[in-house]
């Protein structure tokens, strides 16, 4: 009965680590780390809409950090199809990447696409996320590679 | 029943009461929050720009959903971003993983005659990137509590 309940406890514990975030720590400097996640992401069809530069919003309000950035970016049918069947999960619209320094290092970082998943309300937005996640995680490996 | 088997279960029970809770309360289900406005879009969205200034957040952009990735946007889907500047950069400096909250925002849509604000439930954040953000995310979950009810009523 005891082991019942510690193989209990263990697959809770594991459930909650399946949720973690994926964070790579980018080869290159922050700037080309920038430039390949951008180009890798465009080049499997995704537009890159806007870019949120967080450490310069807070530096000029007075608080200073390392460089952060958030790379919003999406796909058109996409947005579409969550607009038309799911739209309070447009909250997770556009996608995005961030990528930030820390310590002199650069990382990147995908969004928390196993627990995304777990929101979904059918299968055709579950293989949706899915497809994201193949797409993002892949492509901030990639970027976190040298870029020559 | 034995004594062992008497104490073995009430460890069950405590750990029932006790570890199963929490865990279920950050059901991912409960992460995605849907309050229906009883306003139109434009006064919905009003009200938000007004409850943000009442509550500490800066305005920071006002969108469509889907801007930037086709030239036919819905008007009927719209985000807000705003931010507590000090709040962030707490959140940042206390846990880096936190840039796929970042900036706080809502979403305003108009679905058969009807308005929603959707947001992703502050407490997201702790499930996804562990406890030592509690403070702040209980601080960010009262804002945006207060923000919803003064936009609604």
């Amino acid at each position: 009965m005891s082991r019942l309940l510690l193989a209990f406890i263990v697959c809770l514990l594991c459930m909650t680590a399946c949720r973690e975030i994926e964070v790579t720590r980018s080869e290159n400097d922050f700037p080309d780390t920038m430039s390949q996640i951008q180009t890798i992401l465009s080049g499997k069809g995704y537009s890159i809409i806007r870019i949120q530069a967080l450490d310069q919003g807070l530096g000029k309000a007075g608080y200073k950090i390392n460089r952060y950035r958030i790379i919003f970016f999406g796909k058109a049918n996409d947005f579409k199809a969550i607009q038309d069947r799911h739209p309070g999960f447009t909250v997770f619209l556009p996608l995005s990447v961030t990528v930030y320094e820390d310590n002199g290092k650069t990382y990147l970082q995908s969004m928390p696409f196993e627990a995304m998943q777990d929101m979904a309300l059918d299968q055709k937005q579950v293989e949706m996320i899915s497809r994201w996640r193949t797409d993002i995680v892949s492509s901030i490996h990639q970027a976190a590679k040298p870029a020559f | 029943m034995s004594y062992r088997s008497v104490r073995l279960h009430s460890w069950i029970v405590v750990f029932l009461l006790f570890v199963i809770p929490p865990t279920a309360a950050a059901a991912p289900s409960s992460m995605l929050m849907t309050v229906e406005s009883p306003y139109g879009i434009e006064k919905t969205i009003a009200n938000i720009k007004q409850s943000l200034v009442n509550n500490n957040f800066r305005l920071l952009r006002e969108q469509n959903v889907d801007d930037g990735v086709t030239e036919s946007v819905d008007p009927n889907f719209r985000i807000l971003y705003f931010c507590n500047f000090a709040l962030a950069y707490k959140a940042i400096q206390n846990e880096k993983r936190i840039g796929f909250m970042l900036p706080c925002r809502l979403t305003v849509t108009k679905v058969n005659n009807k308005v929603f604000i959707h947001y992703l439930n502050p407490a997201f954040a702790k499930q996804m990137v562990g406890g030592h953000l509690d403070d702040l995310c209980d601080q960010i979950s009262l804002a945006f509590s207060n923000i919803i009810e003064e936009v609604t009523m």
